[in-house]
């Protein structure tokens, strides 16, 4: 196969400029460490909790499992999120798991049964804390992700974005006294999907900024 | 470039072992992990061997896609670019291929992409008054728009000369509406650059 004209010299030019470099942690690693500053935001939800049952709550198993199918959803969501910063790698697979678990804990909203303190103030102040608490891990995600090469800064986006607001979800039901089905669905779901597609949008457009192939318009 | 340097370790095919998804990869494919390995770690030889070695699968990846043979280069030349800023993000552990491809596969979209984007830009921009070209610049255009490429030449000439809309050109040059996009922005730009030399 013959090469192109331009291939000794743009070899000769990269071989020149090659330097040692920070390979990325792997990804299970990668993952670890912010599943380390997730359960942080979590456990510091507990502390501030506004319900004085968290620790009785804690024993109700529908709590446990809405909890852990938030968090669960999260970490997946994370782990696509690092994946898609690896060129070659499949993040979709994990994806689905990560929505399939978000819906499933959506469904146990669902089933929850009416339950007084539901006022506006309170759904307000919910949606306002799930950004709150999900900022530190969406900073953190954004950073682990824009260490790599993400090819789908979209998806990538939608990961990250999804990833951290699950877990600004799982700590407000950590904090928020309100048990009402219909509570939960508009003022800690909806959110979560608004937040994720802002998220898209904000970090989709910075990551585009540092992709690796600038394509012709910008060379 | 591809020769090994006398005195120099040579690079040991190591960079799999323990972890499965290098088993029963073939010989070739495990010899380039172990390239980008050492390239990682700053080892220029090694560099310079993997990208002679990969260059002829990259090309061959593109040739297969891209047409135009200017084009073909400018996106080879993305591929290792991109390669080159992405290398950090390569797992020794695993073949080089799947993500050498993945690279090749986003340059190949990024690159239609922002044709296509450009492109449409330019058809909502106004034209621009007519001015009256002198001899010169009127040679240098009529020599620019001769030492297009065919496919370029055509694409220019059915949108801008005979004015036709996009997909009657389309349909005329026998090809999609996005290639034709993609053929006239590439003219426009080589227009450019010959006009503002």
């Amino acid at each position: 196969m013959r090469l192109p004209s331009a291939h000794d010299s743009i070899v000769a030019r990269l071989v020149a400029d090659v330097r040692p470099v920070r390979r990325l942690w792997p990804p299970v690693v990668r993952l670890a460490v912010w599943v380390v500053i997730a359960a942080t935001v979590l456990v510091l939800a507990a502390r501030v909790s506004l319900r004085g049952d968290v620790a009785g709550a804690l024993g109700s198993p529908r709590y446990v499992l809405e909890l852990g199918l938030l968090a669960g959803a999260a970490a997946a969501a994370a782990a696509a999120a690092l994946l898609a910063a690896i060129p070659g790698r499949d993040p979709r697979p994990v994806a689905a798991a990560a929505a399939l678990l978000a819906a499933l804990s959506a469904t146990t909203f669902l089933v929850e049964p009416a339950a007084p303190g539901a006022t506006w103030f309170a759904g307000f102040r919910c949606a306002a804390c799930i950004p709150m608490f999900g900022l530190v891990p969406w900073l953190a995600l954004i950073a682990a992700v824009a260490r790599g090469a993400p090819l789908d800064a979209r998806g990538a986006g939608a990961y990250v974005g999804a990833a951290a607001f699950l877990i600004g979800a799982a700590a407000v039901r950590l904090a928020c006294p309100v048990d009402d089905g219909h509570h939960l669905l508009v003022w800690h779901v909806l959110p979560v999907v608004a937040w994720t597609g802002i998220s898209v949008l904000a970090t989709a457009t910075w990551l585009a900024r540092r992709a690796v192939a600038p394509g012709p318009a910008r060379s | 470039m591809s020769g090994s340097r006398p005195g120099r370790p040579p690079v040991t095919f190591t960079a799999s072992r323990g972890k499965g998804d290098m088993d029963g990869a073939p010989e070739a494919s495990r010899r380039r992990a172990a390239l980008m390995a050492a390239a990682q770690l700053g080892d220029a030889q090694s560099y310079g061997d993997l990208l002679n070695d990969v260059g002829p699968m990259v090309f061959a990846f593109l040739r297969r896609r891209v047409r135009d043979a200017d084009d073909c280069q400018d996106a080879y030349q993305d591929v290792l670019l991109a390669l080159h800023r992405a290398r950090h993000t390569y797992d020794p552990h695993r073949p080089l291929e799947p993500w050498l491809f993945a690279i090749a596969r986003y340059v190949l979209s990024a690159r239609e992409r922002s044709a296509r984007r450009a492109f449409d830009v330019a058809l909502a921009e106004p034209p621009e008054p007519a001015v009256a070209a002198d001899g010169d610049t009127r040679v240098r255009l009529e020599q620019a728009v001769r030492d297009l490429p065919r496919a370029q030449r055509e694409a220019m000439v059915l949108l801008y000369v005979d004015g036709l809309p996009l997909e009657a050109a389309a349909e005329r040059a026998g090809t999609t509406t996005g290639a034709l996009k993609v053929r006239a922005h590439r003219a426009y730009r080589a227009l450019r650059r010959l006009l503002t030399v």
